[in-house]
């Protein structure tokens, strides 16, 4: 065993210090720009966005198998691992295009491509450690409702920061099928409950406790939150799933 | 060869990927132009495998299925695209070896990426020392539990011994359980020197002497460790 000195590369991520300002720069410049050559989408037109939430992607609906002529799963499993990695902006697009990957169609093909294309012009992006000099975790969740349009269910997503910089995220569509908005949020918050009590159990190994007793998660949706304090039942809650009542 | 390569390094693009092909397999080896190196290179592993007792040869006594192997090449390139080192490398055909005869467990726990940035992030806040290590042929250093027998890897079949096979005691590429094996063997080695398993992460260790504390992570062979005292790295 052998120490090689400050960490610089590892997996892919490249670290670099500010000690001065006690930042920390996580980035995977390196691993894009092989991507993006691979898939030969090296000198493309940079855009702003990766997915617009508005065009609803469709299933493959007339069955032929289009996907021969590109390789969709593959360019799939690469944005995935930067996703996993460092970049959180691409999870939502993520999760709806992997849905699509038994039998794509052009219409995806050009939402990847727009994903490469949003690569390329923010290559440089990193995630920023230290920013606030708070130990502090943040945790936010929301939900969609009815986002999919073909079964209706609702996607969930949430985002814990320590120190100004996200260290966990996740965007999935939920399991089942959510009557209102405040059902929506509700399930979202058991996601996030149920990944905070891990996060916290982590930190609580690396000898951190939060101060409070309790964990904070934020949420905008009146109902869901004075449903969580208050778990009564009702006529528009009584079919809320036990699953859902953990937090 | 010497000016070969110094045309090559001169000539750089194409002639240089067009030179560094590497062979698929032994007799390719043996027979392409840079034959020497690729030699060399492999009796480098074998007395490497042989120091490190990784089998003894042995005649086969009962009716087993022998595991393969294979040698498989590489040019090691530096950032310039310039030949490094010429390696070879002795590996099992794992997918030849039999469930409950020659492995049962196989999983091994890798670091979750939610647990490194989480102990980069306490490491921004805190100024702490993040360095990373690297372990040499770390897959070499397990030990096997099961009884595996191998067959003699192809050029270094021992003379007069053609029937004789190789007992394993340590863990080989390519086999099943060498990552298990390798994690096991580690586990120990940080137990023994005070580190505790993390109970939500299994693959995070920490360590706290006084007022110092210590994180590992490990990635398969890449460990990165961070301490918030400068002077008291390892």
């Amino acid at each position: 065993m052998k120490d090689v000195g400050e960490l610089h590369f590892f997996l892919g991520m490249e670290v670099e210090r500010n000690r001065d300002e006690r930042l920390l720069h996580i980035n995977q410049i390196k691993y894009l720009k092989e991507i993006l050559k691979r898939f030969r989408m090296e000198e493309c037109k940079p855009i702003g966005v990766p997915f617009n939430p508005k065009e609803k992607l469709q299933k493959n609906a007339n069955g032929n198998d289009e996907s021969k002529g590109f390789p969709y799963q593959e360019a799939i499993g690469s944005l995935m691992y930067a996703m996993l990695c460092t970049r959180p902006d691409l999870a939502y697009p993520i999760s709806v295009l992997s849905q699509h990957m038994v039998n794509p169609n052009m219409e995806h093909w050009m939402v990847v491509k727009q994903i490469f294309r949003y690569l390329q012009g923010t290559l440089q992006m990193k995630l920023q450690f230290g920013a606030t000099p708070s130990k502090e975790m943040l945790r936010y969740c929301d939900a969609d409702w009815g986002g999919d349009l073909e079964d209706r269910r609702s996607t969930t997503g949430f985002v814990f920061m320590i120190g100004g910089g996200a260290i966990s995220w996740s965007s999935k569509r939920q399991p089942t099928i959510a009557l209102s908005t405040m059902e929506a949020e509700y399930m979202d918050n058991t996601q996030a409950t149920k990944k905070a009590i891990w996060i916290t159990k982590l930190m609580m190994d690396l000898g951190y406790m939060e101060d409070k007793k309790v964990m904070v998660i934020r949420c905008d949706n009146q109902g869901a939150i004075s449903l969580t304090k208050n778990p009564t039942h009702h006529a528009r809650t009584k079919h809320i799933d036990v699953q859902h009542h953990f937090i | 060869m010497a000016s070969r390569l110094a045309e090559c390094y001169q000539g750089g693009g194409s002639a240089t990927v067009a030179f560094l092909e590497e062979p698929q397999n032994i007799e390719e080896a043996l027979t392409c132009e840079n034959s020497k190196e690729w030699e060399c290179a492999m009796q480098e592993e074998y007395d490497f495998l042989m120091t490190n007792n990784t089998w003894i040869l042995v005649p086969l006594l009962v009716s087993r299925k022998l595991v393969s192997c294979k040698w498989v090449f590489k040019i090691k390139q530096g950032a310039n695209g310039e030949v490094e080192r010429y390696k070879a490398r002795l590996v099992a055909k794992g997918f030849t070896q039999t469930y409950k005869v020659d492995y049962n467990e196989t999983f091994a726990p890798v670091a979750k990426f939610t647990s490194i940035r989480c102990i980069l992030a306490l490491a921004a806040l805190e100024d702490m020392e993040i360095h990373q290590m690297d372990v040499k042929t770390a897959f070499l250093n397990g030990e096997r539990e099961e009884e595996i027998y191998m067959e003699q890897p192809q050029g270094f079949v021992h003379q007069g011994g053609e029937h004789f096979v190789c007992k394993l005691h340590k863990s080989l590429y390519g086999l099943k359980q060498s990552l298990k094996a390798w994690n096991q063997k580690l586990d120990a080695f940080l137990k023994s020197i005070e580190f505790m398993k993390g109970e939500a992460d299994p693959i995070v260790y920490v360590a706290q002497v006084g007022d110092v504390k210590f994180f590992i992570v490990v990635y398969v062979d890449d460990l990165i460790l961070v301490c918030n005292d400068q002077n008291k790295l390892l």
